[in-house]
């Protein structure tokens, strides 16, 4: 598109960017800090206030992070499906940095969910990989996801490649229940082979040592999250003025 | 050369239409006025020449009508004979100057007042049918086309029945096996030949330089997802047409029975949402091919799942109802998919 | 118990390695506007 007369000269752009990504800014530095104080008081009810379980024992501590990181993961996704439908809509690159950055992110948790179900069904189960609901439908979360993050690369164009990620990230989202609903019907039919060891149950402090899970790891969330669109933020400018310099 | 061999091959079999786009390109002046010869001998007296150019003493001296176009309207329309160039000279400046660009993008295109203002019942109507004229029209194309080379069709059978003799000497099922197993290949090769298949629907059109016409056609785009789906649709219908049969004898399975067509019925048709969809996401992606089946296979997971287990149950035990919730979770991903492709088909094809 | 210990370590290592990534990001494109910014203010047009 051609702006006549208002190209903003390369310099100004530059400066723009460059000085709103290194001010920290007070509020980003209380963020961060509550992060990080937060997970460590999580960490340590984690291990140290959470009493064993009954049944799996210690090997059970790693329920609060398996969890949390999937309750991230599927926020992350309800993001990025919040991203595409805005970017749909207004056309603005806000929604398609928040939709980008949050189905990143979002592999990047589901992926751990996977790596630490595969660690936790070792040792409780027996085996490295077990086909239930939660687990098989977090696997195909990731290809959806993963294919999404593909798609964003394969395109080489800015407002195409938002597009039909938007397309994409809204057609995923929509698709995941109907594929939770199909993979637990599935397992109705084909029952798993070997009995599951459930766990024995929730005492009061496991249940707040799994709240402040949750809430670390929001925070964590959030915080990838704005770093992320800082990011995607410095990379449109530099896009826009690699544009005008060959305009 | 190029120009001059381009023409020779428009002027050929005597067009009714002629399109000609920028013609004066790459030509001398003595070229240009031997195609004028040309153009007047024949197609400029007995058919209808359209010309596009920017040359506007060419366009007066050839034309009978001189219209000019500004952001796909058309802000001017003479007689060439009321104008003499320095008028058209004129009235070229004065619509493509600054006042008359604002003047145009504030109001509604004249031209385009086929879309009545009021969504009155006969509006609605006549809306609905330009709508299914459309579609049928670009369904028709494609299955004459399809039909007169047989390629898609004839791809995707050979490809489906290839992969089911993979699958036998993969897997190695004894009898007992058969209907479960049986299913789920079924199923597997369905979706392989079918996006072998699904692929062109778009990305054929780009690669015959197609695409960018049907874009431009003011077509409503859900008449041509609509089309293409349709297209799909008949497509994998065919294979199963083939596939169907050749897998029961082969396997001594009972398929010609009421849940299992209504199971290819169904499941073919949500294929072909998700894949049609995602044919047009992927038209013009460099690596398209890897692209269509990395989106389509885990968005496709509750049609694998609903087909092969509604086809298991049915082969295994024929008569029995243990399908039908599989087959209303199958509509149910049919109709909320298609739903959803419709609203946003419109945003895949702007360009 | 050494299973918790893998859990934990690969997701405290995955996290932190992604934020190296995007550390390394930043500073690249970062990088990429001030030079551009100077060949802006260089060659200005």
């Amino acid at each position: 598109m051609q702006h006549s007369g208002d190209v903003a000269p390369s310099s100004q752009l530059g400066q723009a960017a460059v000085s709103s990504g290194s001010r920290p800014g007070t509020w980003t530095l209380l963020a961060s800090a509550f992060t990080f104080a937060i997970m460590l008081v999580a960490l340590y009810a984690t291990f140290l206030y959470a009493p064993a379980e009954a049944v799996q024992g210690n090997v059970f501590r790693i329920f609060y992070v398996h969890l949390s990181l999937a309750w991230l993961a599927y926020l992350a996704f309800v993001v990025v499906f919040v991203g595409s439908v805005g970017y749909l809509w207004r056309q603005t690159r806000g929604w398609d940095h928040l939709a980008k950055a949050s189905a990143e992110i979002g592999v990047l948790f589901t992926t751990l969910v996977l790596v630490t179900g595969s660690i936790w069904a070792r040792p409780v189960w027996g085996v490295w990989w077990t086909w239930d609901a939660r687990l098989t439908t977090s696997l195909v979360l990731w290809f959806i996801y993963v294919g999404y993050l593909m798609l964003r690369g394969a395109i080489g164009d800015r407002e195409r490649a938002a597009r039909a990620a938007a397309v994409v990230g809204v057609l995923g989202f929509v698709d995941v229940p109907i594929s939770f609903l199909s993979v637990f019907w599935w397992r109705t039919v084909h029952p798993p082979a070997t009995t599951v060891a459930e766990s024995g149950g929730l005492t009061p402090e496991m249940r707040i040592t799994l709240l402040l899970m949750l809430v670390a790891f929001t925070a964590l969330y959030v915080f990838l999250l704005r770093f992320k669109m800082v990011l995607e933020g410095l990379r449109d400018s530099v896009w826009d003025m690699e544009r005008d310099r060959t305009s | 050369m190029q120009q001059r061999l381009a023409l020779a091959r428009a002027l050929l079999h005597s067009p009714t239409v002629l399109l000609l786009d920028e013609p004066d390109t790459g030509l001398d002046l003595e070229s240009i006025s031997e195609l004028e010869a040309l153009l007047r001998a024949g197609p400029l007296n007995e058919n209808t020449v359209v010309m596009a150019t920017h040359d506007l003493e060419l366009g007066l001296r050839w034309a009978d009508q001189v219209a000019i176009l500004h952001h796909g309207t058309f802000v001017f329309q003479a007689s060439a004979r009321d104008l003499t160039l320095e008028t058209l000279k004129q009235a070229y400046q004065k619509v493509t100057g600054e006042a008359a660009r604002a003047v145009t993008r504030a109001r509604p295109p004249a031209s385009r007042s086929t879309e009545a203002p009021v969504a009155s019942p006969a509006s609605r109507v006549a809306r609905a049918g330009l709508f299914l004229t459309q579609g049928i029209a670009i369904l028709r194309k494609d299955l004459v086309q399809e039909l007169r080379t047989r390629e898609a069709v004839t791809g995707t059978i050979i490809f489906a029945l290839l992969a089911l003799l993979v699958f036998q000497f993969a897997f190695a099922p004894n009898p007992e096996m058969a209907p479960a197993w049986g299913a789920g290949a079924l199923w597997a090769s369905f979706i392989f030949g079918g996006m072998l298949g699904f692929g062109r629907a778009f990305a054929g059109e780009r690669d015959k330089g197609t695409l960018e016409g049907l874009l431009l056609a003011p077509f409503d785009r859900s008449a041509l997802y609509l089309a293409k789906l349709a297209a799909n649709y008949c497509l994998m219908l065919a294979l199963a047409v083939v596939a169907l049969p050749v897998f029961g004898a082969m396997f001594n399975l009972p398929v010609f029975q009421p849940a299992v067509l209504a199971t290819v019925a169904l499941g073919t048709f949500a294929l072909a949402v998700v894949g049609t969809l995602f044919s047009a996401v992927t038209a013009n992606v460099r690596t398209r091919e890897l692209m269509l089946p990395t989106l389509l296979l885990p968005l496709a997971v509750p049609v694998v799942i609903s087909a092969s287990s509604a086809t298991a149950d049915a082969l295994g035990s024929p008569g029995s109802l243990n399908s039908l919730p599989w087959l209303g979770l199958l509509a149910a991903f049919s109709g909320i998919i298609f739903a959803v492709a419709l609203v946003l088909f419109e945003h895949i094809v702007e360009e | 118990m050494g299973y918790l210990f893998a859990a934990y370590a690969v997701v405290w290592v995955g996290l932190f390695a992604y934020l190296f990534l995007l550390g390394s990001e930043v500073r690249g494109l970062r990088r990429q506007i001030e030079e551009l910014t100077r060949a802006g203010d260089e060659h200005p047009h």
